[in-house]
């Protein structure tokens, strides 16, 4: 099967064809390959012109700029996970993604293009409050990440542009707590994940993000119940405690599937709330006792 | 002291395979090959009412039924003919193949495939997916008047009377679930003609299998096809009976294009359309005197089989036999069903029936110590077999039984009963032993009656010696074990053996690789073959000897009553399993395996630690991670990402120890060890997370879903307060 492929030499020309007409932008191929799939010994039946930019350096790029990371959209995970100024957060999300091979040629800019619910690297950047620089030829402009990514395989992104970096601002991460649940121990797709990071200043809870994946059409993250923690010391949090669970419960909205139950994502998730609350933010709001 | 043959060498195969170097049957080079793709049916159940059968471009040929010569039989022959090789107008089982497409480019092969599929009509029927659906008899029987493949009992003492008598009656359910290979490369073959011969080169574990299959189907004397084994990296019983299923359709279109033709199944297409583990349900009614001494159990175990029979009968006989693991019980009654499903036949899986049964003996028995206060282990130890001992089947356990001095290494190097004492009840952690045995080679009188194998050892011209056997390497080791036992009866080095004719034009039949009967029968046959050729190796020329299997004269089978020796010899093991639950995912983990075999005695300590540790790993996972659902008829997961098995993070290393126990009618003393050594982690692991979760478990795959229901006391499958001395077992649950 004869798919049209096109290489462009330099983002300027990559955003020119965008413009121009419909591709697919493909770097890694690990979730485009596994969609367009054939059977063993044929080539991926790719049902549509596909644009390689994992070759351009203006979108490898890793930097760092007045507190804010920039991730060049076709960094692989290997190079975000080894570079020194990635919050620890997304290091550890990146550290149980798939396996070796697929963390040498995966990207985060991929992540969010296939904007899966189940994306666990994706959890930890809506916990960290990043944003996505999206390009066309007409400029860039900087969305949130809660607003790219709108249901399940459902982006924001407009025809004629492209993932170009992500921006994740840095310091927002003085404590975190990041749990995959996944199939089994490596190379494993999630079940469900939990990512929440924060800053503490005078026992009392600052900036706060906290992501939950797979438990609904896209990851679920509440600003309203953020709010409410913000400026909270850890008996102001012990009092809240009951109502921001239930909050959170009432937002989830989990489904059955050949990974897990329903059941089982709403029961874990709410484990996951306790351990959050009643563990994680005490030890870090009260100090050690 | 270790006997010689135990100590390990390098595996003939061990650098040609670490290195990648083996080819497989994708990699073989084939002059005019073309390519097969199966067309399947689409639906679970139905009569077709039109094919509508498309256009072919040229050089593209379409084989169904119709192309099965006159004198051939529509049927992929296993124990019966029920099977067939093309459904012609009812389905029984979603992807049941059709036809076979046959041509020289893959891509198109796709395309017609989707067009050829979704050309078919079908008037649809209610389909029957579950034990319970199958035993309910729903949308109408799928096979006979009753769905049942097999309907067999097997009687000791006075179960019935027994119960009436018991003080108290203790009931329990436990259900498995399928559980799917995984074997390296999915099922494979090329046939073509070679000298007038129909010839298939295929990934197998039973040559002569595939033969008898192909030639039934064509009509031809078995003599006049050729099979050919080629690297079969790894079994587990998927290379059993399935090749037949993907050679009969390439042989038929073979027979008639004349051409080379390669069927390999994509892995996806493997995962869906092939053979798994037989899911089970087994019943127990166990009656206790007024010492709280068992004295009665009934056993009803049902088996998934499938749309059509396949080995299921065979497996159910091993899952019966099975049902009251390694404890002597006065009085027993044990009833099987293999009972029909519009699902693809269940098929041989490394155990064959034993992991099932063994799952649901040991963990009654763990139950029942609870219900009685007692000590899981020292309620096993009160009815432990022995030597002497009658088996269910009225046999005899004739060799001695070391289960004790095996149980108590396994205590001693787990540190279980500190642990057990220490980790309390329902706190997370928890400990499980299991107690089991595999008995050797074929079920009853299949050795004597069916396989008859026959071995023959060559003695070349340039004075080495080759063997001439069927059985085939599938990563157990075989061609270093043969090797060994031959060349330490000749007293020559072992890569002095000749081992590497695979086909069966050219070797005598000595049965098929399966059933942990490699070493222990054929091995056997090598040994006393190879005596006949000792001090003859100078001898000019060439020549043969030859070995044909005989039964041991003590041992005794009826086939109709199910009665007497179901097995010449037994393989023993005592696995120990300590587990930690996570209270926030419900996720199990593995801190420590303990195991101890008594395999005979060990013809190679380096593949018999392959063994071990490979068993226990595909064995945890059958326990805890590997979760096959099947909805409608279909499988759920169906690609490597959702199917799971485990990686080589996912559990601890495994402490093993081998307790020497030669038997006399086994090469160098050894038994079959290809089995046990997955049979008794499940079990082991399954009275660990009770301990951890402080409830009873009742089912495989134990989920971390699973066990989040049983802690949230939501499941329904499981009575805990089941009362006792209840009416007649209820022979049917319909409810789904």
């Amino acid at each position: 099967m004869s798919a049209e492929w096109i290489r462009p030499r330099t983002l300027q020309e990559a955003l020119a064809i965008r413009s121009a007409r419909h591709v697919r932008p493909l770097a890694g191929a690990t979730d485009l390959y596994v969609r367009y799939r054939g059977i063993a010994g044929t080539l991926p039946a790719l049902s549509e012109a596909v644009m390689y930019i994992g070759h351009l350096n203006e979108l490898t790029a890793i930097s760092v700029h007045e507190h804010q990371l920039r991730i060049g959209a076709a960094a692989v995970y290997t190079d975000v996970a080894a570079h020194p100024a990635t919050p620890g957060i997304l290091k550890n999300a990146i550290a149980e993604l798939g396996a070796p091979a697929l963390r040498n040629v995966g990207t985060l800019g991929g992540n969010i293009g296939n904007a899966s619910p189940a994306a666990d690297a994706v959890c930890t950047l809506y916990a960290l409050d990043a944003q996505v620089e999206l390009a066309s030829l007409g400029g860039a402009r900087r969305v949130p990440i809660d607003a790219v990514i709108t249901g399940p395989g459902q982006t924001a992104i407009a025809e004629d542009e492209l993932i170009t970096a992500i921006l994740v601002p840095l310091g927002y991460d003085s404590f975190s707590f990041y749990r995959k649940v996944g199939t089994r121990r490596a190379n494993a797709l999630s079940k469900l994940a939990f990512a929440a990071c924060g800053e503490v200043e005078d026992y009392t809870l600052g900036h706060l993000g906290v992501a939950i994946a797979a438990v609904g059409p896209t990851v679920i993250r509440s600003r309203e119940l953020e709010e409410r923690m913000r400026g909270a010391d850890g008996r102001k949090i012990a009092n809240l405690r009951n109502e921001l669970i239930a909050g959170y419960l009432a937002l989830v909205a989990p489904i059955s599937d050949q990974r897990s139950t329903a059941q089982y994502r709403r029961w874990v998730t709410e484990n996951l709330l306790i351990e959050f609350l009643d563990r994680c933010l005490p030890s870090n709001l009260n100090g050690p006792q | 002291m270790r006997h010689k043959i135990t100590r390990e060498v390098e595996r003939v195969d061990a650098r040609i395979k670490s290195r990648g170097e083996l080819p497989y049957l994708a990699d073989y080079e084939f002059e005019d090959r073309l390519y097969a793709r199966v067309v399947r049916s689409r639906v679970a159940r139905g009569t077709i009412t039109a094919r509508n059968t498309p256009a072919l471009p040229e050089h593209y040929h379409y084989i169904t039924a119709d192309d099965i010569p006159p004198e051939g039989k529509n049927c992929v022959r296993m124990i019966q003919d029920d099977w067939p090789a093309f459904a012609e107008h009812e389905v029984r089982y979603y992807g049941e193949p059709l036809g076979l497409l046959v041509g020289p480019d893959r891509d198109t092969l796709a395309q017609l495939v989707e067009q050829f599929e979704s050309a078919v009509e079908y008037r649809e029927h209610e389909a029957a997916v579950t034990i319970d659906e199958g035993l309910a008899l729903k949308g109408g029987p799928v096979h006979g008047s009753d769905n049942l493949f097999a309907d067999l009992h097997t009687r000791k003492g006075d179960p019935e009377g027994a119960l009436k008598r018991s003080a108290r009656v203790i009931e329990r359910e436990f259900r498995t679930a399928y559980q799917e290979h995984v074997y390296i490369e999915p099922q494979a073959l090329v046939g073509t003609r070679e000298n007038g011969m129909v010839t298939i080169y295929i990934s197998t574990q039973c040559p002569f299998y595939v033969r008898k299959a192909v030639s039934t189907a064509l009509g031809l004397p078995p003599d006049d096809v050729a099979v050919v084994q080629t690297a079969t990296g790894g079994g587990f019983g998927g290379k059993e009976n399935y090749p037949d299923v993907v050679a009969v359709p390439v042989a038929i279109a073979v027979a008639k294009i004349d051409r080379p033709i390669e069927l390999i199944l994509d892995r996806m297409e493997d995962l869906k359309y092939t053979s798994k583990r037989h899911p089970s349900r087994v019943r127990y009614r166990v009656g206790l005197d007024e010492t709280e001494r068992i004295i009665a159990v009934d056993v009803d175990m049902v088996l998934e089989a499938g749309a059509y029979e396949s080995s299921s009968r065979v497996v159910l006989q091993r899952g019966m036999f099975s049902s009251n693991s390694v404890y002597e019980f006065p009085n027993v009654h044990v009833r099987g069903r293999a009972v029909a499903t519009n699902n693809v036949p269940s098929d041989a899986f490394r155990g064959f029936g034993a992991p099932q049964g063994l799952f649901a003996a040991e963990m009654l028995m763990t139950q029942i110590a609870r219900v009685i206060g007692l000590d899981e282990l020292t309620l096993k130890q009160q009815h432990l077999l022995k030597q002497g001992s009658p088996t269910l089947t009225n046999g005899r356990i004739y060799e001695e039984v070391k289960l004790p001095e095996m149980l108590e290494h396994v205590r001693r190097v787990s540190g279980y009963d500190h642990k057990r004492a220490a980790y309390g009840l329902g706190l997370g952690r928890g400990i499980g032993i299991s107690l089991f045995k595999h008995g050797s080679a074929f079920t009853g009188n299949g050795e004597q009656e069916i396989i008859k194998a026959r071995v023959r050892i060559r003695k070349r011209a340039d004075g080495r010696p080759e063997l001439l056997v069927a059985n085939v390497e599938i990563g157990q080791g075989v061609l270093t074990t043969f090797r060994k036992i031959v060349a330490e009866v000749l007293d020559i080095p072992y890569s002095e053996v000749v081992y590497d004719n695979h086909n069966t034009s050219q070797i005598p039949d000595s049965g098929p690789t399966c059933a942990s009967r490699s070493v222990a029968i054929v091995g056997y046959l090598l040994q006393e073959a190879a005596k006949k050729l000792k001090g003859r190796l100078h001898e000019p020329g060439e020549f043969e000897v030859e070995q044909v299997y005989e039964h041991p004269a003590h041992l005794h089978w009826d086939a109709e009553s199910l009665n007497g020796d179901a097995y010449p010899s037994y393989a023993w093991g005592v696995n120990c399993v300590e587990v930690e639950v996570d209270r926030v995912t419900y996720e199990v983990n593995v801190v420590g395996v303990w195991t101890a075999y008594d395999v005979g005695r060990a013809i190679d300590e380096g593949v018999i630690r392959g063994q071990i540790i490979g068993g226990a790993i595909q064995g945890l996972g059958y326990a805890g991670l590997e979760k096959l659902e099947n909805a409608r008829g279909r499988f759920l997961q169906h690609t490597m990402a959702d199917y799971c098995i485990p990686t080589s993070l996912d559990y601890p290393n495994v402490d093993y120890a081998l307790f020497d126990n030669p038997y006399p009618y086994g090469p160098f003393g050894a038994k079959g060890a290809g089995e046990v050594v997955f049979d008794g982690i499940a079990p082991a692991f399954g009275s660990a997370v009770q301990q951890a979760i402080g409830c009873e478990i009742a089912q495989l795959p134990l989920t971390p879903e699973y066990i989040s229901e049983r802690v949230h006391g939501t499941d329904r499958t499981v009575h805990t307060q089941r009362k006792t001395h209840t009416a007649e077992p209820q022979p049917v649950a319909s409810s789904p």
